[in-house]
């Protein structure tokens, strides 16, 4: 059924798409850099460490946060370990088939993995219980339930929610064996990423596209951006490219911007603040 | 043993044949066809419906559409953390759900289409897969494809000796029967029917009465859901 | 009488000579679908409310060109198969493959107007062009096909009103796929339209609430 949503986009609705553009506004009524209602609920997963499901428009992502116990690797001794993946469920789109992650869901998982480590979000030090033999790992894990566009976005603000309010069993080692105990942690956070997407299609530049919008586009820019406002991920998205100054012009907007969108997400977790 | 119920309660202070909480939404993923979220006890599942749908693949039959149905269970699911591939029980389960749903559609008007039923488990508790073959039903149902009657399943188990119904996870887990039942309760059939444990034949039949009653009770439940989306006012989203 | 349904439910008692969309059983019938039952002297139905489109030979419905091949060119008809025209449909004559070219005429992504003109169980629908059949507009709305057979059978001519009091011009396909032609200010009411049109299931509620919201 692919009029209505799909690999091909019909002609008249790339040149409604189009018009309404160059008339300032996006055939959904948002304005160019507005972005679409978002709905943050954390702690929705009650059994897992750590969740959090995301609505952005009609995209809709939860992420789970689990804590097993491993070594470290050998080169951080004193280091917990995290592991971002994603899965884009079949349940997202007629068009995703069953199976394993596809160079998509991938991508994905490696994008909002690099947001989450090099913004220093969680502090890995913390996450040691015997240091070069054992630490926690966290496993956060996206499933993408209902794909409208802007997956980047919307599985980077569940995985950061999911783990702003994640909390777990301490594990200790007592006597030579580990022993999970009765005493609770909180996700030792010392940062938090905040990731805008954008998109240049004809001559605009647009903010959070829906999926029609990524099919008609040359190209998007996803970024990531640390509390103190240094970029700390960038990613081009899409097969076409993307002008010099509208690289430079779509990363000022997001440090423009990202104080709002990290505002959202702080408000929908409570208090959980940067900071151990 | 022997603490799974205490003075007619059981671990969570229901008696022997009260249901867990049960909350059905239709309508939940807009991409698909049809679509339904159920809360189940603590079960959380998604059902989306896509298709029917051309297809020129395998497996496509001449006469009628063909079915495929997955369960699946996210990694932070369980108590655990699971591997996001497809487990041996995920399979079979997958399999024992498609044919719990496939008596009640009629399929013949779609010769040589495709017909998709994604489960996804965001939070397990027991009795999963009856969760699951419940909010299908009601997900097919949204999705406009022709059946006899809606489905429904309960799952029916023994602890310490007494019958109950609707089991949770550690009834699930230390229990000494799991029985898992679906219904098509206008020409009274069943349509999924397992077992782990061990019954005389009396007792048997009984879980299986007792499970029908807890069948009923569900379906009103899928009734007043596929009722709110389509014979009331949508709210404001 | 008009009554809601849900599947299993039973609708009538008795013997009518015709009867769809239920399930018989001895004098009982039963709803397939989640529906409005409708039972007369002879008749009963239930009209579905949800569901893929089903082609009817007959109906006159937009679809859009997703492959063309030298002798037909696939077209996708918002439903469980395909639709196909026939290459020289599209000249007055017969082809030369070698001579004429299909993409002249039209591309990929093109919506055309076309009319459901000869189905076969398990084959492509093969469809016909009627003389407009290049579809132009400046904008395109989906609504489920249920609702669209609803408004396209009503007998007030919904969408008649619908077009003046939004002043634009509509095609209305069978299966779900509307295109308007208008000014900016238009689109915008027929688009506030669409939106009642899809949250309101209750179809005897939709005429009312178009009629305040057409006001």
């Amino acid at each position: 059924m692919m009029i209505k949503k799909g690999p091909i986009i019909s002609n008249l609705r790339r040149e409604q798409i189009l018009k309404s553009l160059s008339e300032g506004k996006r055939v959904d009524g948002r304005d160019l850099l507005a972005q679409r209602p978002l709905k943050i609920e954390p702690g929705i997963i009650e059994k897992a460490e750590g969740s959090a499901s995301v609505k952005l428009g009609d995209t809709h992502v939860i992420a789970g946060v689990k804590i097993g116990i491993g070594s470290p690797f050998p080169d951080t001794p004193n280091e917990g370990i995290l592991i971002v993946n994603a899965e884009v469920l079949p349940t997202a789109s007629e068009f995703q088939e069953p199976g394993p992650p596809d160079e998509d869901a991938i991508e994905l998982a490696r994008v909002v993995d690099r947001g989450i480590r090099e913004s220093r979000m969680i502090d890995l030090s913390k996450l040691v219980i015997e240091p070069g033999k054992h630490v926690y790992t966290v496993f956060v894990d996206i499933s993408v339930l209902g794909m409208d566009g802007n997956l980047f976005d919307a599985s980077s603000y569940a995985a950061v929610a999911a783990l702003l309010t994640a909390s777990f069993n301490v594990y200790r080692v007592d006597g030579g064996s580990l022993v999970k105990t009765e005493e609770r942690m909180a996700m030792p956070i010392a940062d938090v990423a905040v990731s805008l997407t954008f998109a240049k299609i004809g001559n605009s530049i647009v903010f959070d596209p829906t999926w029609e919008e990524e099919g008609v586009m040359d190209a998007s820019l996803t970024m990531a951006f640390d509390s103190g406002g240094r970029l700390c991920a960038i990613q081009k998205g899409g097969s076409g490219g993307l002008k010099i100054d509208d690289v430079f012009r779509m990363v000022d907007l997001g440090r423009e911007m990202y104080l709002d969108i990290k505002k959202k997400i702080e408000e929908a977790v409570g208090n959980a603040k940067p900071g151990s | 043993m022997g603490n799974l119920i205490v003075d007619g309660k059981r671990t969570d202070g229901r008696g022997p044949l009260d249901l867990r909480p049960l909350r059905i939404e239709v309508g939940t993923i807009k991409n698909a066809a049809g679509s339904s979220y159920i809360e189940h006890g603590k079960n959380k599942i998604y059902v989306a419906v896509y298709g029917p749908k051309d297809s020129h693949r395998f497996g496509t039959s001449l006469e009628r559409a063909v079915i495929r149905c997955r369960y699946h269970m996210s990694p932070f699911s369980t108590e655990e953390r699971k591997s996001p591939q497809p487990s041996r029980r995920e399979i079979e389960i997958s399999k024992v759900i498609r044919n719990a749903l496939e008596p009640s559609l009629i399929l013949d008007e779609f010769p040589k289409t495709l017909l998709d039923v994604f489960i996804e488990v965001l939070q397990s508790d027991g009795g999963s897969r009856s969760a699951s073959i419940t909010a299908a039903s009601v997900a097919l149902a949204d999705a406009g494809i022709p059946m006899r009657d809606l489905v429904q399943a309960v799952a029916v188990g023994k602890v310490d000796g007494t019958l109950v119904v609707d089991l949770n996870d550690k009834e699930d887990k230390e229990g000494e029967v799991d029985l898992p039942v679906a219904f098509m309760l206008n020409e009274n059939m069943i349509t999924l029917l397992q077992m782990d444990g061990k019954l005389t034949v009396d007792e048997f039949k009984e879980a299986v009465k007792l499970a029908r009653e807890a069948a009923v009770k569900i379906k009103e439940k899928q009734k007043e859901a596929l009722g709110r989306k389509y014979f009331g006012m949508v709210d404001e989203k | 009488m008009i009554k809601s349904v849900l599947p299993g439910d039973l609708v009538a008692q008795g013997n009518y000579r015709v009867y769809s969309n239920v399930i018989k059983a001895d004098s009982e019938y039963y709803s397939m679908f989640v529906g409005k039952a409708e039972v007369e002297d002879s008749r009963v139905t239930v009209i579905r409310l949800s569901g893929p489109y089903i082609p009817r030979v007959g109906d006159q419905i937009i679809g859009m060109v997703t492959d063309i091949q030298p002798l037909a060119v696939t077209v996708d008809i918002n439903s469980y198969v395909n639709g196909y025209i026939m290459a020289n449909a599209f000249f007055k004559r017969r082809i030369d493959p070698s001579k004429q070219d299909i993409n002249e005429k039209v591309r990929i992504g093109d919506l055309l107007n076309v009319r459901v003109s000869r189905i076969e169980r398990g084959r492509d629908v093969l469809l016909s062009l009627g003389p407009k059949w290049k579809v132009s507009g400046d904008a395109i709305f989906y609504i489920s096909p249920a609702k669209a057979s609803y408004l396209l059978r009503s007998k007030s001519n919904i969408i008649n009103r619908i077009r003046a009091m939004t002043g634009t011009g509509i095609t209305m396909g069978a299966n779900g796929i509307m295109v308007a032609r208008g000014g900016k200010d238009s689109i915008k009411k027929l688009n506030d339209i669409i939106k009642i049109i899809e949250s309101h299931n209750e179809l005897y509620e939709l005429e009312g609430a178009l009629k305040e919201a057409l006001k």
